[in-house]
């Protein structure tokens, strides 16, 4: 079976006035259905940029791009948007989440660009699956950094994507808090089987991860899968719980 | 996105920056308050004038005893009489003349008791009264008899009877001399001061039987070319007074002896006035809609101006959009009707100010304009255009910012701080 994220020499350049940035050198890979890939690397390494182009928010310079075997250069902005819509979600290190607005209108947000049908028990539907159900009237100033992150969460899994693309989702958090993001990405990725991909410079982070690629200066350093993987036991845990599944 | 969902964007994004949606709209207002505070004036000058000339009667043309240079090829003194009057209204050739009134009106000075004043004196033709819409506000006109027979009665206007008589209603009975002549008092007119007419006004004139005026008032003054001031000639449907006003023309020709071509009499068609007075106050009307519109083009300009405000503060929210599936038409309906609904708001509002200008604009007409008893007032039309203005002024200059917004790059929006 084809991959689902079939990336092929692809790379990407910034022009800045005379001077060139190239972000991207020619990276190569492919990601099956399923899996969950950590990308790590130091800062201005071109993760961000390859993610936005596996998010199809972006187009590479060069090379090719097959998601779900469609050739993704050869479309147009508003193609690229209602594949967004349809087979991605995005969770961001800034949550992103409209302010003075509710956390089930935030999560309503991607059924406004596509399929609107039965939009107020989705989006409960998917606030409850990220331990968010009883705060679907809370805006965002009125709830705390972790709790955000699952209302941006279960706005990337309403459409029921097949891929949610995640650029540094822990970064703003501590550490327990991130866990429990960790946690239920690592949830959705087993239950629902959907492709995760995240970005982190954090070496406990990425371990929650079953293969992480190092990117350095635009070109893939490594790519393994990862031994001593870190489970999170449940996405919706109580403390206990969660310090037992990380104790080693 | 859906309408419905845009519409409600649009508000939520408008409630929270109330005061700042307030400001750019009071342009809006003010700017739709103007047009529809002017129209309402335009209309009321309108109906006002329209009213007038109905009570002159629409249909009605008048001979005057001119000779028009323009319409002569040689020179020609005047020439009309009571006589042709009076074949224009027995003429079998003229079906369409209903009523035909002539008079013949001067100064006089009139003394009643003490009193003594100047006034124009009619002397009319029995039919003046009815035919003019003039009516009685107390006692009655002469009769047929009385008219032709020279009768020394004097009917009042209103205006003359309280100068002359203290009141209205004590006029009727008294005795004045005009001229050196006695007439007797037996009717005074309820037509108001200031009313637009033909000749002096109806309200500070002395009214006596035609046959009267012309063999004991104005003996010397009248020839056997000319003895009225006037033919009125009404016709039987204001459509056929072009026709008719060819044929009376033929006829007085015929009876005066004259080539085709030549007159030495002078038509003139008030409907004609009519139509140039509307011309004046459409063009009155298109001045002020001009200047309204000015005010809506500042308007507009300033939500142009906050949109683009709206498009720069927002642009982190329209890259999540864009990232989350929205298309360049979803963002640039979304501004396009936020701009829209600002403006229909604003609009709302500036009917409603428009609907308290229309009230200062009835003062306006009444005060400044001597318009008696005109009213400035709201049509549905003036709604109608103010709307189609309002809403046309937020796609146009919602328009850019919404495209701007539309062509964000959503890697850069989403970047931005
Ligand atoms: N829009 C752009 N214009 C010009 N240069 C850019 C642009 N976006 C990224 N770059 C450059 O491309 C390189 C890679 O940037 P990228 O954001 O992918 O790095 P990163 O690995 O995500 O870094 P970080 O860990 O700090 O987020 C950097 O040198 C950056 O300056
Ligand atoms: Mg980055």
């Amino acid at each position: 079976m084809a991959s689902l994220i079939d990336v092929r020499t692809i790379t990407k350049m910034y022009r800045m006035g005379d001077v060139e940035v190239h972000a991207l050198r020619g990276v190569s890979l492919t990601i099956n259905e399923g899996e969950f890939v950590a990308i790590m690397g130091p800062s201005g390494s071109g993760k961000s940029t390859l993610m936005n182009i596996l998010g199809c928010l972006d187009q590479p310079s060069g090379g090719q791009y097959l998601l779900d075997g469609v050739d993704v250069g050869e479309l147009s902005d508003d193609e690229l948007a209602a594949i967004r819509n349809q087979k991605i979600g995005f969770v961001f290190q800034q949550y992103m989440l409209l302010a003075r607005t509710t956390a089930l209108r935030n999560v309503e947000l991607p059924m406004l660009y596509g399929n609107g049908r039965e939009r107020h028990a989705r989006a409960k539907a998917a606030l409850e699956a990220v331990g968010m159900g009883e705060r679907l009237d809370h805006k965002p100033n009125e709830l705390s950094g972790g709790q955000q992150q699952r209302v941006a969460i279960a706005r990337a899994l309403v459409n029921n994507p097949r891929i949610i693309l995640a650029d540094e989702p822990t970064g703003a958090l501590d550490s327990k808090t991130g866990e429990e993001i960790m946690g239920i990405f690592q949830r959705l990725n087993r239950e629902q089987g959907i492709t995760v991909i995240l970005v982190t410079h954090e070496h406990d982070v990425a371990q929650h991860a079953a293969r992480i690629i190092s990117v350095r200066d635009g070109v893939i350093a490594t790519d393994e899968s990862v031994r001593n993987r870190t489970l999170v036991g449940e996405g919706r845990h109580v403390p206990g719980e969660l310090e037992a599944a990380t104790a080693d | 996105m859906n309408l419905f969902e845009a519409i409600r964007v649009a508000f939520v994004a408008l409630r929270t920056n109330k005061l700042r949606s307030l400001l750019t709209m009071l342009g809006i207002i003010i700017g739709v308050g103007a047009v529809v505070g002017m129209l309402a004036m335009g209309t009321g000058f309108q109906q006002y004038l329209d009213s007038q000339f109905d009570e002159l009667g629409v249909g009605t043309f008048y001979v005057l005893p001119f000779v028009d240079s323009n319409k002569a090829d040689e020179v020609l003194s005047a020439q009309l009489t009571a006589e042709d009057a009076r074949a224009i209204a027995q003429a079998t050739s003229l079906p369409g003349v209903e009523a035909v009134v002539y008079e013949y009106s001067g100064n006089a000075s009139v003394v009643a008791g003490q009193q003594r004043f100047s006034y124009a004196l009619q002397g009319v033709s029995n039919n003046f009264f009815a035919v003019n819409n003039h009516d009685l506000a107390v006692g009655r006109s002469f009769s047929a008899d009385e008219s032709s027979g020279g009768a020394r009665m004097a009917v009042l206007g209103r205006e003359a009877a309280t100068k002359l008589f203290g009141s209205v209603n004590g006029a009727v009975g008294q005795r004045l001399t005009a001229n050196g002549v006695n007439f007797e008092v037996i009717g005074v007119l309820a037509t108001k001061p200031g009313s637009i007419g033909f000749g002096p006004d109806v309200a500070e004139s002395v009214f006596v039987p035609y046959q009267t005026a012309v063999t004991r008032l104005f003996r010397n003054q009248v020839t056997t070319k000319i003895d009225v001031n006037s033919v009125a000639v009404k016709v039987r449907e204001p459509s056929q007074i072009d026709a008719t006003i060819k044929q009376v023309e033929a006829l007085l020709r015929e009876r005066h002896r004259l080539t085709y071509q030549n007159s030495d009499f002078t038509v003139i068609n008030l409907s004609t006035f009519q139509q140039q007075a509307s011309a004046v106050i459409a063009g009155f009307n298109a001045f002020l809609g001009m200047v309204a519109g000015i005010s809506l083009l500042v308007g507009g300009i300033g939500i142009m101006n906050i949109m683009l405000v709206s498009v720069t503060e927002r642009t982190r929210e329209i890259g999540l959009r864009k990232a989350v599936g929205a298309k360049r038409w979803d963002i640039l309906l979304q501004f396009l009707v936020e701009a829209l609904v600002l403006c229909l708001i604003g609009c709302f509002f500036g009917i409603l100010l428009g609907y308290l200008l229309s009230f200062a604009g009835t003062l306006i007409l009444v005060g400044l304009f001597q318009a008696e008893g005109a009213q400035a007032s709201v049509t549905l039309g003036a709604i109608a255009l103010a709307s189609a203005i309002a809403a046309a002024i937020g796609l146009f200059f919602g328009f850019f910012p919404a495209l701007q917004a539309s062509r964000l790059n959503p890697i850069e929006a989403l970047r931005t701080e």
